[in-house]
């Protein structure tokens, strides 16, 4: 489905995000190995630099993945991040960037087999993207 | 414990009100029954919750606390004293686990044979938490030892061996008998099998399992298969001492094995052409076909074990192997029998019994002539040796052969099933006849008949069996020209300086089996007369560990008793629908084809064995079958722990709902807490709360190392045992570490969350002078938090991190899980999960040498007070305030709503009636729903809800505050924002974005800045996201930080 050396880095928040992360590889769930999870604290801390930044470097994609709406470890942070990725896509398009290499969306604790469909579906999506754009991939 | 609460019962209820009592200062010791809280008793949420990982936090946070103690398996036996100094006395039964070195892989439970039936499911006899429970760390189920292995003199593992048998692990089955004997294939022909009289399938539901065949089953499959008995070796170190054993019996060759075993040295001398003592000469071949005994000697020879035959020790040898060994075992047998003494005992015609058997079976061993017999045999007694005389002498071509015993059928020693088998081959039986003469032809001086009496049962004698009294002039003849007494031995041997008893036999301690020569043991039939094979077998283990302990010069009888254990008070387990099916039947040659020495049983077939094996109850419901034990890689399994009690002090007790009925104290002075709800948990801590206020301890300030230097990181790369270890190339990643920049250590770990893990980063970092760590493991984030995701590995491998003289918490320091992201997510595909790890641990190394000077710096603290304000007409005000005043805390106490709050925890200023009131805490109690939805939360302000019951609320909001307040302290997260003043441009984008008000414009200096209050940074970093000029680093990671991930990451 994907290239090996295709990498995309999957950015979760610590809270309920990482925990979906963690319980993909708890149950010996499989995804594929290129996919590269980066935590931070709360994905309202990501502007729209750190996420192209991770293109800029040759990443195929990058997916964000936060707490639920109304789940957010602190509250508001989830909201902050929605309005930081609409900057970072208007960017893109700027840029030139295909939108479909950047998804934001969540996840919520536990849910190993949700976490492992979102990142097989972006995974593909933005391989194909990032090709399809005559990009060298790393 | 001292001055502290004690909880018991672990429902969830209980670990809220530990929480609450032990974030207000207050010590606390939390104990359980069952080895785990959160798996039974508690309204636990389905798979998948949210609210499942919630709890399991809420509980992590309590084994994290480091002032609550958690006791599992732990039940409080009685409550003596009162309210202020309870004695409590309480009881921790085994868990078989160590909870430091278990890792909760699971391999324990794939071994595991037992199988319980649990509500449609099974359950094994080791099993771990359900999903969310702590400590997740595994126990074993046991009941206590089962009777088949408490009643075997040798102490098999019977239950054990029988379980293995069931799943068709043979192998494994036999290697388990063989942990407790050598002879396997011996036993299992010959054994009396007591176990099988005291199996419960016996005594309570048909048949007993018949175990006796099944060990024969395993001995006969590995020959089937292997050609001969393999026997796991040690390599004989001599500088361990040199042992010589006296005679080859079962008891001299059972010392001799696990002497070898053990890698000790052993010299074995041999009177008799043959070894195996009465297993060679005293049983029949038909019942013990000698190339069985003979291969398994050999297996033990093959151990490292020299065998002198023909070699009797006279005086001259005795005091040579005084001289040369440095401990002698005297395992020589009872094989001199005992004398009739009636008239004519003397004759020719007339061979004891036991000499009989012995000619018999050295003709077939030297191919000498057998001993003749005559036409009618006569044979006297009532055990073994008389049945097998009886059935020998037939073979040997006997016409008609007759047993003589002075009792009845039912007094006889022999066992049941061999004088069945006499009868099925046409053995008369005389019952209640003595001999009184022997008759001889007066031509030729040859016996021609047998004067006897008949007797009646009298009173019972010292053996408990009715004595025989003879009925006068009741006298007969029979017929008789060969007479063979087989009525006991004893021992025929003595050794100078050794003392006997008056029976001749060789006087030993009933513990050590050490005779009055202190170098010197004695067991077995020499010891204790003739009596069976596996007496003289456990003899023989007993004088091992005797024997060992000698030669280490250790206290020989510490821990040990010559008491059998008592079974009479377990619990056993019974299956509410235990398996109907008849005990097998081994089948034998028929009667009349029994004419040579062929073995007359014939043994299990496969199909047969794993059936009977399915029948046993599994009493003890673990069979310590050791399965786990071997499987374990972190060594955590311990079958042997025992149970404890001892008395703990308590100044206040609180008792749920797990923990029974309260115990008979005075009542009024234990606080009971039931049912699950958080609220009514914090009120019932508040009560405790009071109770203890005095005793708060303040909170430690964290401890905190200087970090001046350029960074030199230390990594390190856990194996997991192998959980981690069987994916990845462990190797490549130590060694791709060690290449990155910065790295001055690199190494692996077996497992990172045992305390040998602790201490091994620790003496690296020492050893090396590192000041930072990246540790590839389970883990994932080093900060000082429970979250979601963690497990109860991760806490204790932190804990152990913490108490690691570092803190290594305040260094930085980084986790990467490798296990769970790279080793388990794909372990389809090694080398690519090897290469991803590569990089995750690279961007770690990356991470934390570009750590911000600044985020170096100690965390914020700062003392808090006691003044609370408590305001509002809300009902609970009044309550929580009267809660707060028992608490000893300056409680002021206003009817209306404040106008105005200003500040957070431990500087709130307050705005009420045009005065200013300053306070630590902010307690507010609305008197409706539109009061209380104006009301915006922060740090250390609480609101009594009008919703539902006031005394609950308020109590509970008043414990709360405790657990806010009582430690007197609060210390700022380590991941805090900071702020560069030369680039803030006071734009005030970041007091804007923060929710928590953490961040305000002010002044320093003279010139506007933003300014970070670390005491209410939750470390979220979205500031930092939105700063135009860059000046805010977010605490958890840098932006250059994330960059230089990426770069790693993506770089290569």
């Amino acid at each position: 489905m994907s290239e090996p050396d295709s990498r995309i880095i999957v950015y979760t928040c610590n809270w309920s995000a990482y925990s979906g992360l963690e319980t993909a590889g708890s149950q010996g769930l499989s995804y594929p190995a290129n996919v590269h999870p980066i935590r931070v604290m709360c994905l309202g801390r990501l502007h729209p630099g750190l996420i192209l930044k991770a293109l800029e470097l040759g990443a195929a994609g990058v997916l964000l993945l936060g707490c639920p709406p109304g789940e957010c470890h602190y509250l508001f942070g989830n909201t902050r991040a929605e309005e930081l990725f609409q900057q970072t896509l208007a960017l893109a398009r700027l840029l030139g960037i295909s939108e479909k290499r950047l998804k934001l969306d969540s996840l919520a604790s536990g849910q190993g087999q949700h976490f492992v469909t979102l990142v097989r579906q972006f995974a593909e999506q933005a391989i194909g993207e990032s090709r399809a754009a005559g990009q060298e991939v790393p | 414990m001292k001055k502290g609460a004690l909880i018991v019962g672990g429902t969830l209820a209980a670990v809220e009100a530990a929480l609450d009592l032990a974030q207000s200062g207050i010590t606390v010791t939390l104990v359980e029954q069952s080895p785990f809280l959160g798996n039974v008793g508690l309204d636990w949420p389905q798979d998948g919750d949210r609210g499942e990982h919630e709890g399991t936090a809420r509980l992590l946070e309590a084994v994290k606390h480091p002032r609550i103690t958690l006791m599992t398996n732990t039940q409080v036996i009685a409550v003596h004293g009162r309210k202020g100094s309870f004695h409590v006395e309480v009881e921790r039964t085994p868990r078989f686990v160590d909870l430091a070195k278990c890792t909760a892989c699971g391999d324990c439970v794939d071994v595991c044979p037992i199988a319980i039936p649990d509500n449609g499911r099974t359950r094994k006899a080791i099993r771990g938490a359900v999903h969310g429970a702590v400590p997740d760390i595994f126990a074993i189920e046991k009941r206590g030892v089962a009777p088949c292995k408490a009643t075997c003199p040798g102490g098999i593992h019977v239950q054990g061996y029988v379980a293995l048998i069931a799943e068709g692990r043979f192998q494994e089955a036999l290697d388990l008998i063989r942990e407790d004997i050598p002879l396997a294939g011996v036993l299992g022909r010959v054994c009396y099998h007591p176990c099988e009289d005291a199996c419960r399938r016996g005594t309570e539901v048909d048949q007993p399992v018949s175990i006796c065949a099944l060990k024969r089953f395993v001995s006969d499959y590995e020959v089937e298969h292997h050609g001969r008995p393999v026997v796991e070796s040690a390599r004989i170190d001599p500088e361990l001492g040199r042992v010589a054993v006296v005679g080859a019996g079962p008891a001299g060759l059972t010392v001799a094995y696990f002497l070898a075993r053990r890698g000790i040295a052993c010299q074995v001398f041999e009177a008799l052409p043959v070894a195996g003592g009465m297993l060679a000469v005293g049983i029949p071949d038909y019942r013990l076909p000698p190339q069985v005994l003979q291969r398994e000697i050999a297996a033990i020879e093959e151990l490292g074990v020299t065998l002198h035959l023909n070699h009797p020790v006279d005086a001259e040898d005795w005091s040579r192997l005084q001289r040369e060994y440095d401990a002698i075992f005297v395992g020589v047998g009872a094989h001199q029998p005992r004398r009739l003494s009636i008239p004519g005992d003397d004759l020719e015609g007339v061979l004891p019994g036991v000499d009989f058997l012995r000619d018999v079976n050295l003709a077939g061993i030297k191919g000498a002539k057998p001993p003749a017999v005559g036409e009618n045999v006569v044979v006297i007694g009532g055990g073994n040796t008389a049945i097998d005389s009886a059935m020998v002498a037939q073979r040997q071509g006997a016409q008609q052969v007759t047993i003589l015993y002075r009792r009845s059928r039912s007094e006889m020693l022999a066992n049941p099933w061999e004088i069945e088998e006499a009868e099925e081959e046409g053995v008369r039986f005389h019952f209640l006849a003595s001999p009184l003469r022997v008759i001889s032809d007066h031509d030729h001086g040859r016996i021609v008949a047998l004067e006897c009496i008949r007797n009646a049962l009298g009173e019972p004698d010292q053996s408990g069996r009715r004595r025989p009294v003879p009925i006068e002039g009741s006298e007969f003849t029979i017929p008789c020209d060969t007479l063979l007494p087989a009525i006991g031995q004893t021992v025929s041997c003595a050794f100078e300086g050794l003392d006997l008893d008056r029976w001749g036999s060789f006087r030993v301690d009933p513990v050590t089996l050490q005779t009055n020569l202190p170098n010197v043991f004695a067991g077995g039939d020499a010891v204790i007369g003739p009596a069976s094979v596996i007496e003289s077998i456990g003899d023989g283990r007993r004088a091992v560990e005797s024997i060992i302990r000698y030669l280490r010069g250790g206290d020989l009888t510490q821990g040990r008793t010559a008491e059998r254990t008592d079974i009479s008070s377990i619990d056993y387990y019974t299956p509410t629908e235990p398996l109907v099916r008849a005990r097998v039947q081994m089948p034998h040659i028929p009667p009349e084809e029994r004419r040579g020495y062929e073995e007359v049983a014939l043994g299990l077939t496969q199909q047969q064995a794993i059936a009977e094996a399915e029948r046993c109850l599994s009493c003890g419901v673990c069979s310590e079958c050791l399965a786990c034990v071997y499987v374990c890689d972190p060594a955590a399994i311990d079958h042997d722990q025992k149970a404890e009690r001892w008395v703990m002090d308590a100044s206040a007790i609180i008792w749920t709902d797990a923990a029974g009925p309260t115990p008979p104290v005075t009542r009024g002075n234990i606080y009971e807490l039931h049912g699950d709800d958080p609220l009514v948990a914090s009120a019932v801590a508040a009560q405790a709360m009071a109770d203890l206020a005095a005793f708060r301890q303040k909170r430690p300030l964290p401890r905190w190392v200087p970090f001046d230097s350029d960074p030199r990181i230390g990594v390190f790369v856990c194996r997991c045992g192998d959980r981690i270890g069987e994916v990845l190339d462990i190797d490549a990643l130590v060694e791709a570490g060690s290449a990155r920049p910065g790295v001055f250590h690199s190494q692996d770990l077996p497992f990172a969350c045992q305390p040998d893990g602790a201490t091994t980063i620790k003496k690296a970092m020492a050893d090396h002078n590192l000041n930072q760590v990246v540790l590839a493991a389970c883990s994932c984030c080093s900060l000082d938090q429970v979250c979601e995701s963690c497990t109860y590995q991760r806490v204790r491998c932190k804990s152990n991190l913490l108490s690691v003289p570092f803190d290594l918490m305040n260094l930085p320091a980084e986790f990467v899980n490798i296990r769970e992201q790279c080793a388990w997510a794909h372990r389809d595909d090694p080398a690519l999960g090897t290469a991803k790890a590569k990089r995750l641990i690279a961007a770690a190394v990356a991470k934390v040498g570009l750590l911000h000077p600044a985020l170096r710096a100690p965390r914020k603290v700062a003392d808090l007070d006691g003044r609370v304000l408590v305001a509002g007409g809300g009902e609970a005000a009044a309550i929580c305030a009267n809660a707060l005043r028992a608490q000893n805390f300056a409680v002021t106490r206003s009817p209306q709503l404040p106008s105005a709050v200003n500040g957070s925890l431990g500087r709130f200023s307050v705005a009420q009636n045009g005065a200013i009131i300053e306070t630590s805490v902010v307690v507010l109690a609305p008197t409706d729903e539109g009061e209380s939805a104006q009301i915006a939360p922060r740090s250390g302000l609480f609101v009594c809800s009008p919703i539902g019951d006031a005394e609950l609320t308020g109590a509970a909001v008043a414990a709360k505050v405790g657990a806010a307040l009582g430690s007197g302290r609060v210390v700022a997260r380590h991941n805090v924002a900071y702020v560069d003043p030369s680039r803030c441009r006071a734009c005030g984008t970041c007091e804007k974005v923060c929710e928590h008000l953490a961040i305000q414009v002010g002044e320093v200096d003279g010139h506007p800045i933003a300014l970070v209050e670390p005491l209410l940074c939750q470390g979220c970093g979205v500031c930092a996201a939105r700063c135009p000029s860059g000046a805010i680093a977010a605490g958890y990671s840098t932006d250059k930080q994330i960059e230089a991930m990426l770069e790693a990451i993506l770089g290569e």
